[in-house]
């Protein structure tokens, strides 16, 4: 994997910091006009792909219900959307799916590299849609509708900055 | 537009794939689809596939398997979601993927402008002869001289059931099950596989457990005995699906560094990728002189910049424009001809379809299924050569064309109906790294975006101006992006490596089965900016002799090279700071 120097460039180290101390972090690279930088909340949200084209970001209350899909060839998938505030345009995310009542889990672990998101606004993005591959969260054969599963969902940014969460949610079988 | 009629103006044609001998660096275990034996990993140098969307909530994969290695170590499994039936297990041609690639690989054509007029007299004095510093087809290939010389371009008794088995092509395949309910569903479809000679690692066994504990098919194929490497062929298997899928994770385990994967997709809307991004290329950082040279880098860098989850959509439009590209209407009509002739000597037939097809995939399997050779006389030494052992040889001509038919003609003429029965096809490709191969790609189908040709075109420009002459004069390139890059007349053929500071994406997309999509990252302005100051610091020469007339043309004295340290250290420090202000900003959604 290259990297290209306008990218060297900007990269930053990555910070040391103690997970309590990013609760509240205020940004301080802020913008370009003069004038004292807002301090933004690092947060992390879970939600669903919603809209008409599917690219909208609809968060998920607790409790409620995640669709699964099947695509064919690379099996069963939740199909999920994670919310970051404060962390910029490009994140590493990593989700897990576990059932409740057996403790099995399944994940979509990040990459290597950050994704890039969709932001809303300067400090609001969004990744979606986010498929994690339920195989494994049950035996083969039992029926998945109605599970009760727990999301968690890690978020990090390049300079360090991070944020999870957590939510109880049922798996619904309805799409498939 | 297509690839198949002769450019005038320069063309690329990119081999993307085609150099699929690659340096391991790690032993990898069984392969297929994405997975391959513990001695030799498949080489998946550039992972090709086909996916035709039948309508039906079927799926059609056509998949070329890239392998070296012994024979008997080769085993290839693939997970899908239905038991293949009838016709929907079957192989394809190679040559199939070949033809395709070729007829929709990238171009980047220029073409050639000048602006302004340039000095015209005859030079004085010591000022070099112009025909001595005239560029020659080596300085420039894009000199309308030149331009004839130009080639054309471009895988019972316990929870395992085999729910098929059989041979297809050179291969015998099976198709397994797990019970349901097994709390490990990997430890006996393992023992199975080494029982029945599939070699698998432990790597390779954690891949495939998400797939098989959410009770998916196994498809795992093998050679028959007697065949060899050279008898591997695409597979063709059409599966219950909605959408078409990659099962990417399972290609980690014989992957290499920024390997390709490059997928067409058949439909009757172009494909977008579902939960990857959608890459648009920077073109100027394209080397149109010579774009075979750093197409590959920049995708891969374009890819990166997208956290490894991008692809590049390479062409998507009416199917019409590939009809006749796998299989050809003149060589149907051929192929009818062969058969309908009476031929009087083993000879003699063997001749009419070895000229025609023996390059082709599937030839010697059916030449090795129809003949029967005399006592010691082996296939290899038949081979070798044919027309020495005429006389050992007896065969039915009807089973023997019958057979090519099927493992030669066939495959070919079924790619090319596949493609002719969908409205609709898109070639989309990218690179990944093992460690980037976290998420199977998804694609689906959006009638409401535009086509994307293949061919990309701008335009060299000779900036002129009186007080020079035309081989002193300074080039821009204009792209279809609405950015330029200039260089000196010294560095004409040569593309600036100060592009290389540009970022490789233009724009980034998040693309869906509907709308235009959401606008991911934009880096249109970046580019913008950073090629207005590389291209002002490009000097315009004075001319090469004391001016005929004051013109009030800028001249800023001669020209030392497009990379030139003042030219670099403004695009450095430009860059620099445009980038550092953009990242702090976000880039907002699109309307």
């Amino acid at each position: 994997m290259s990297t290209s120097s306008w990218r060297k460039r900007i990269s930053q180290p990555r910070l040391p910091l103690p997970r309590w101390l990013l609760l509240w972090v205020p940004i301080a690279c802020g913008s370009d006009e003069a004038g004292p930088a807002a301090p933004v909340e690092v947060g992390v949200d879970i939600g669903v792909p919603g809209g008409s084209d599917g690219l909208e970001f609809v968060p998920l209350e607790p409790g409620a219900a995640i669709p699964l899909e099947t695509f064919g060839q690379g099996g069963t998938h939740a199909l999920l959307a994670v919310r970051t505030s404060g962390l910029g345009n490009r994140a590493f995310i990593g989700v897990s799916i576990t059932n409740i009542a057996t403790g099995d889990a399944v994940s979509a672990p990040p990459g290597p590299s950050p994704r890039l998101l969709i932001c809303r606004t300067p400090d609001v993005c969004d990744l979606l849609p986010l498929l994690v591959m339920t195989g494994g969260l049950v035996p083969p054969g039992t029926d998945r509708d109605g599970l009760n599963v727990r999301l968690s969902v890690d978020a990090s940014n390049p300079e360090g900055l991070s944020a999870s969460v957590e939510r109880d949610a049922v798996l619904s079988t309805e799409r498939l | 537009m297509m690839q198949h009629r002769k450019l005038r103006s320069f063309a690329v044609s990119m081999g993307l794939a085609g150099a699929a001998a690659a340096a391991w660096s790690t032993p990898a275990s069984a392969c297929g689809g994405f997975f391959c034996s513990q001695q030799q990993p498949v080489n998946q140098a550039a992972e090709r596939i086909i996916f035709a969307d039948n309508g039906d909530g079927t799926i059609t994969a056509v998949i070329q398997i890239l392998y070296q290695g012994p024979s008997e170590n080769f085993s290839w499994l693939l997970p899908i979601s239905t038991v293949p039936e009838g016709d929907q297990l079957g192989v394809a041609s190679d040559i199939a993927f070949t033809r395709l690639q070729f007829a929709t690989n990238p171009q980047f054509n220029l073409t050639q402008a000048v602006e302004g007029e340039c000095r015209t007299d005859r030079p004085r004095g010591d000022v070099a002869n112009p025909s001595d510093l005239r560029e020659n087809c080596s300085d420039n290939p894009l000199l309308a001289e030149c331009q004839a010389d130009l080639p054309d371009q471009d895988i019972n008794g316990n929870p395992i059931n085999v729910e098929a088995s059989g041979v297809v092509g050179a291969f015998d395949y099976s198709v397994l099950s797990v019970e349901p309910g097994q709390a490990d569903p990997v430890a006996p479809a393992l023992e199975w596989l080494g029982q029945n000679g599939y070699d698998v690692t432990p790597e390779g066994a954690r891949l495939m457990e998400p797939y098989l504990a959410d009770g998916m098919y196994l498809l795992a194929l093998r050679l028959t005995k007697g065949s060899d490497t050279g008898s591997i062929r695409p597979i063709k298997v059409t599966y219950r699906a909605s959408a078409p899928m990659i099962p990417i994770k399972l290609t980690a385990v014989a992957a290499n560094a920024d390997m390709g994967v490059m997928t067409w997709a058949l439909s009757s809307a172009r494909a977008v990728p579902m939960n990857y991004n959608a890459l648009e290329l920077n073109e100027a950082r394209i080397n149109w002189f010579n774009a075979a040279s750093n197409y590959e880098q920049v995708v891969t860098e374009a890819a990166d910049e997208a956290g490894g989850k991008g692809f590049v959509t390479e062409f998507a439009g009416p199917s019409s424009q590939l009809a006749d590209v796998v299989w050809q209407q003149g060589e149907e009509n051929d192929w009818q001809s062969v058969k309908n002739t009476t031929y009087f000597s083993f000879d003699q037939l063997f001749q009419a379809i070895f000229q025609r097809y023996q390059a082709q995939s599937g030839f010697w399997d059916a030449v090795r299924r129809s003949v029967t050779l005399a006592e010691g006389l082996s296939f290899e030494d038949f081979r070798r050569c044919p027309g020495c052992y005429s006389e050992q040889v007896t065969f039915s001509p009807s089973a023997l064309l019958a057979a090519i038919e099927a493992d030669v003609i066939e495959p070919l003429r079924g790619v090319q109906e596949m493609i002719d029965r969908a409205p609709y096809v898109t070639r989309l490709y990218s690179t990944m790294s093992a460690a980037e191969m976290t998420v199977d790609p998804v694609f689906v189908f959006n009638p409401e975006l535009p086509e994307v040709s293949n061919v990309h075109q701008a335009t060299q420009v000779t900036e002129c101006n009186p007080n020079v002459y035309r081989f002193e004069a300074p080039w821009r390139i204009d792209f279809p992006q609405g950015t330029s890059v200039r260089g000196t007349p010294d560095t004409n053929g040569q593309w600036p490596d100060a592009t290389n500071d540009t970022p490789p994406n233009f724009r980034v997309f998040q693309l869906a089965a509907a709308g235009e999509g959401q606008l991911v990252a934009d880096n249109s302005g970046t580019i913008g900016e950073l090629l207005q100051a590389y291209n002002d610091g490009i000097p315009t020469p004075s001319g090469s002799g004391p001016l005929e007339r004051d013109t009030g043309a800028c001249s800023l004295g001669r020209p030392s090279s497009s990379n030139s340290p003042r030219a670099l250290g403004v695009l450095s420090l430009l860059g620099a700071c445009l980038w550092r202000r953009r990242a702090r900003r976000v880039t907002p959604p699109r309307a």
